[in-house]
């Protein structure tokens, strides 16, 4: 060993001194990014001392996977949660004022004072004007409900732009780590990137990842569709430019596969795409399929069927409008929910005031002289108390509906709110439980991979004392090579 | 090489997310407590939301039912009342026949038709009693006044009478109603009463023929419907809140009056006028206190009130029972939620205060 040598090992502590300050500066540049991964610069021993080997990440698989399953199940969750406290909004605040349920309720105390005085003219038209509320009501529902379906239509298509991008940007940093692990350079800032984008991902749809040789990464979906391997494979979805009540939203296809809605209030859909089609082709059409059952309720209640009651029913009080906007009398099957009935049900116009009036609910004949059933006087209620007893009596409801076994359409009405909150109920207490988790796992991913700037200020401190008995080294070989030349001259 | 395990971002982030976590259960809190029921029922709730809204519905309904049954109260004790006038008017023709006895001077007799006419006048006053725009005794004609004015200039009801007077006596070949024997006039009071209380159709002549066949009573003297007005006070529970003016007790009180105060005349044969005597009296008995009678009506008013006002105490029974369900489901204990803001509070203030503290702590304070 010559002092010349001791020199060099001095020298390379200047060196790796230098590399190590360079990276800590960029973990500290980078403490407040939640993608970034630490990276510390591994010294070992060789060359002329010590040399640094590598600069590895702090790399934690585990953790990142379990964040990115927390990340699509939190955001399917979320997602699922927003579209019914949208639906719930159309429905009113705490009250469910704008409910079915409670304009009913309404028309139906109305309907009572009525009945009670049905000489009454200004009752009479307060109980007609309650009546075009609630029609109006189901049709503002209705209308609202199909424009959910249809925001979440384009959400879809939004989803699926951004994954397709996201896979697209995904291919280029894949081929970047690839390309730096080959040529063995740095793949460090590539793999954040990379780390990053699965999240992103993992936003949208639900994801598992698979590293295989060479660092290349290869993405699944949670179902086992192939999602990415070696390039992205296409995403395609076919957007539908109007949503009624008995038009069905198109699928979403990853690599020819269609992808699945996810299901019930706790869902399981992972990511937002699942979730957005659980809202537009279960939750709002349920909802919807509920309304139009109101709405065929509520006519078949105010049925006209003449003096004895062996005409044939027709439309009373309510009435709807065929596709072509035609007024129908016939009243609709009973049991068998009719798309979109609730956007077309209306107050029969000679009802109401002032082209109509109201006495011809009170006395029938809505449908001609034929159906009129009171010739006595105007203070008859009798009429007007049947169509209230059959507001409570027995009814069939299509079991598509999911709350068929209510007895009678008022209580269908209020089923039809109670199986909307348990939903956003169920959905609420999931989204606590899965937002905790994901903010657990963050929380488990970030203090495992991320940044302590309290740490890299206290490595400085062991460089800069590295740094420092490096030029202490240096200039106690220098006195001695001086010393020595000192002798020599 | 990692050795700490917690990053700098983490511990932001979890400090961030706490006090987030506390001011959202605050808002909650507060909310809470200032409303009294929960902040969002439909999460609190769930699928008994459907309840609470069954119960509320019921609630209003139940607040209509009470509507209705205090209208139909009212009616009901307007009936009441005026039948009950009735009646005492009732009293005063039987009265005024017994003043009478067998007197057969004008004077007597002239006060006589004039009690009958009085007591006329004011029974078809009280059959008129309309209450908020409802003429109670109309059945459910209620727009209608029920009964014609005997009185009124050119009354059909008075032309029809003596009409019926005059086909009797041309019939019988009788000059005029003075030279009517006690015989004729039983027999022409048999017909009329027949007539008056509907035993018996017109005819034609001396009726128009359109009305032949029809209840003289309902075509000249009322326009009252046979249906009475119904009032729903229970969910279960129909009654009648009105009575109408086509009662026997009605029709007899009318033909009482009407016979004693247009035959009890001096030129007429004393026999003749014992007889109407004798049929008023027998009638205006029955007129209250018979089959379909005057008292009979009030008997069956009294019944629906009392039945209304049972159906009412029921109601508010219900309603309270009702009301404290619903409140179990939504109300919260305001109490309660004030202590539990007063500790989010005291949470939040010490989350601030570390979070300080641990923001002010660096290694690069120290260097």
């Amino acid at each position: 060993m010559s002092l010349a040598s001791a020199l060099s090992t001095a020298q390379s502590i200047f060196t790796n001194s230098g590399t190590q300050s360079a990276v800590s500066a960029k973990n500290i540049a980078n403490a407040q990014n939640p993608d970034y991964t630490r990276r510390s610069a591994m010294v070992v021993t060789g060359g002329n001392g010590a040399i640094i080997g590598d600069i590895t990440r702090s790399h934690s698989e585990p953790l990142l996977r379990q964040t990115i399953a927390s990340s699509s199940i939190a955001s399917g969750q979320r997602t699922v949660l927003d579209g019914l406290q949208e639906i719930k909004n159309l429905m009113g605040g705490n009250d469910n004022e704008l409910s079915p349920a409670k304009l009913i309720a309404a028309f139906r105390n109305n309907l009572d004072a009525f009945a009670g005085k049905a000489n009454d003219t200004g009752i009479g038209i307060a109980f007609i004007s309650s009546a075009r509320d609630v029609a109006a009501g189901l049709n503002i529902a209705s209308d609202k409900l199909q424009q959910i379906r249809k925001d979440a239509d384009d959400q879809i298509k939004q989803n699926v732009t951004d994954l397709n991008a996201l896979l697209a940007k995904f291919e280029t940093v894949n081929n970047q780590v690839k390309n730096a692990v080959s040529s063995g350079t740095d793949p460090n800032d590539s793999l954040d990137e990379r780390d990053g984008l699965v999240k992103k991902i993992s936003e949208i749809v639900g994801v598992t990842s698979y590293t295989r040789g060479g660092n290349d990464m290869v993405l699944y979906t949670t179902d086992g569709t192939t999602l990415f391997e070696a390039v992205p494979r296409k995403v395609t979805f076919q957007q539908t430019a109007a949503f009624d009540a008995s038009t069905t939203g198109s699928g979403v296809y990853i690599d020819g596969v269609a992808l699945k809605a996810g299901d019930s209030g706790n869902t399981t859909a992972k990511g937002s795409l699942q979730a957005h089609m659980q809202i537009r082709d279960k939750i709002a059409p349920t909802f919807q399929s509920q309304l139009d059952e109101i709405a065929r309720g509520l006519i078949t209640s105010f049925a006209e069927t003449g003096p004895t009651g062996a005409l044939l029913p027709q439309t009373g009080l309510f009435t709807y409008k065929d596709g072509a906007g035609v007024q129908q009398t016939a009243i609709p099957a009973a049991g068998t929910i009719v798309p979109g009935l609730a956007s077309k049900i209306f107050v029969n116009p000679v009802v109401v005031p002032p082209a109509g009036t109201p006495d011809k609910v009170r006395d029938g004949g809505i449908n001609g002289a034929a159906y009129i059933v009171n010739t006595g006087g105007s203070s008859y209620g009798d009429l007007l108390d049947k169509y209230n007893q059959n507001l409570t009596g027995p009814m069939v409801f299509d079991t598509d509906t999911e709350i068929a076994d209510a007895p009678d359409v008022l209580s269908f009405a209020a089923d039809s709110m109670g199986w909307l909150e348990q939903l956003r109920s169920t959905a609420t207490a999931a989204d606590e439980t899965k937002t905790a988790m994901l903010s657990r796992s963050l929380e488990a991913f970030s203090s495992n991979t991320g940044v302590s700037l309290d740490e890299e200020l206290s490595l400085l401190l062991d460089i800069e004392q590295s740094y420092k008995a490096g030029a202490k080294l240096m200039s106690t070989v220098d006195d001695m090579m001086k010393a020595l030349l000192d002798i020599a001259s | 090489m990692k050795t700490s395990f917690i990053s700098t971002l983490s511990i932001q982030t979890t400090m961030r997310n706490s006090i987030s976590n506390v001011q959202r259960e605050m808002v909650k809190a507060n909310q809470e407590a200032v409303s009294q029921k929960h902040a969002d029922l439909g999460v609190t709730l769930g699928a008994n939301t459907s309840r609470a809204i069954d119960l509320s519905r019921d609630i209003t309904r139940t607040d209509s039912l009470l509507t209705t049954a205090a209208l139909a109260t009212q009616r009901l004790e307007t009936a009441e009342l005026a039948l009950k006038s009735m009646n005492e008017q009732g009293l005063k023709i039987q009265s005024a026949i017994l003043t009478l006895g067998s007197s057969a001077d004008e004077t007597s007799l002239s006060t006589a038709r004039m009690a009958m006419s009085d007591a006329l006048d004011a029974f078809t006053n009280f059959a008129n009693t309309a209450v908020q725009g409802e003429y109670i005794f109309s059945g459910i004609n209620s727009d209608v006044k029920p009964l014609d004015d005997y009185f009124a200039p050119g009354s059909p009801a008075k032309a029809a009478v003596a009409a019926e007077l005059t086909q009797y006596l041309s019939d019988n070949a009788i000059p005029s109603k003075e030279q009517m024997t006690q015989a004729q006039m039983n027999g022409f009071l048999d017909d009329l009463e027949a007539k008056f209380n509907g035993s018996a159709p017109l005819t034609s002549p001396p009726h128009p023929a359109a009305v032949a066949g029809q209840d003289f009573w309902k075509t000249f003297f009322s326009d009252a419907s046979d249906e009475n007005m119904k009032s729903r006070i229970s969910p279960t529970e129909v009654v009648e809140s009105s009575t109408n003016a086509n009662s026997q007790g009605m029709r007899n009180f009318a033909f009482a009056s009407i016979i004693s105060m247009e035959y009890l005349q001096t030129g007429m044969d004393k026999d003749a006028r014992a007889a109407v005597a004798t049929r008023t009296t027998s009638v205006i008995n029955k007129a209250m206190n018979s089959e379909g009678s005057i008292n009979q009506q009030r008997t069956s008013v009294g019944i629906y009130t009392e039945r209304v006002s049972k159906a009412e105490e029921r109601l508010r029974a219900q309603k309270d029972i009702l009301t404290t369900s619903l409140g179990s489901m939504e109300n919260v204990d305001p109490e309660e939620a004030a202590t539990r803001l007063n500790t989010m509070k005291t949470l939040l203030e010490t989350a601030y205060t570390v979070t300080a503290k641990i923001q002010q702590l660096s290694l690069a304070n120290f260097l």
